[in-house]
């Protein structure tokens, strides 16, 4: 199953990391650019376009390997996806009912809109938080261990 | 799983770096398997026990949470 190249996932070389950082600050240079140009987006377009440059950027961190690409990593990423699915399903769970509330109560409560960009970015957040927490846990260097 | 990496590598005057470099892991890898928050495949316990030049059963044992 290890070399079956349907299911392989190919990670970016670590030079994609800084168009990754560049993308989380991009929107704000393309809400400039919109502006200046006078195309005007609704608040949720502005929503989208942010979620979905924060997403790609999340992504790309996700799939970009790292200095030393071992067992381990491989673990923590298969982890992180499988953490990152599982904080979605109560992310998007508590923002249907927070909808479901805003019904019964005529929009007294309202939540951000579901839309592609915002799971796509809730998704990648999580899965991005979850690899990241565990590559720190395990570069908490314990000294005393090193010799 | 507990294991005695730790002991087997001080007979050996190795640090985590120089077994981590022999094996073709992170430095991290060694640190987290010898403290226990991760168990390695059976390819790289066999490594570590080619390494050490004794058996994986050696270096690796069930504790009773297992």
């Amino acid at each position: 199953m290890e070399n079956d190249k349907i299911i392989h996932v190919p990670l970016l070389n670590k030079r994609w990391n800084i168009f990754a950082y560049f993308l989380y600050p991009a929107p704000v240079f393309v809400l400039v650019i919109l502006f200046l140009l006078k195309i005007r987006l609704t608040g949720e377009g502005v929503a989208d376009l942010i979620y979905s440059f924060w997403a790609m950027g999340s992504i790309i961190m996700i799939l970009t390997a790292v200095d030393k690409e071992d067992e381990m990593i491989k673990h923590f990423r298969l982890q992180a996806f499988q953490t990152g699915f599982y904080w979605l399903v109560w992310g998007l769970g508590l923002l249907i009912v927070v909808h479901l509330l805003g019904n019964f109560t005529n929009e007294l409560i309202s939540g951000p809109k579901i839309s592609a960009p915002l799971v796509m970015f809730l998704l990648s957040t999580y899965v991005l938080g979850a690899l990241k927490y565990q590559i720190w846990k395990s570069n908490r260097i314990d000294e005393k261990h090193s010799k | 799983m507990k294991n005695s990496l730790k002991v087997e590598r001080a007979k050996k005057d190795m640090t985590q770096q120089d077994l981590a470099d022999q094996i073709g892991v992170s430095r991290q890898t060694i640190n987290s398997i010898e403290a226990g928050k991760y168990v390695p495949s059976t390819v790289l316990a066999l490594k570590l026990a080619k390494c050490f030049e004794i058996k994986v059963e050696d270096i690796f044992d069930l504790d009773e949470n297992d």
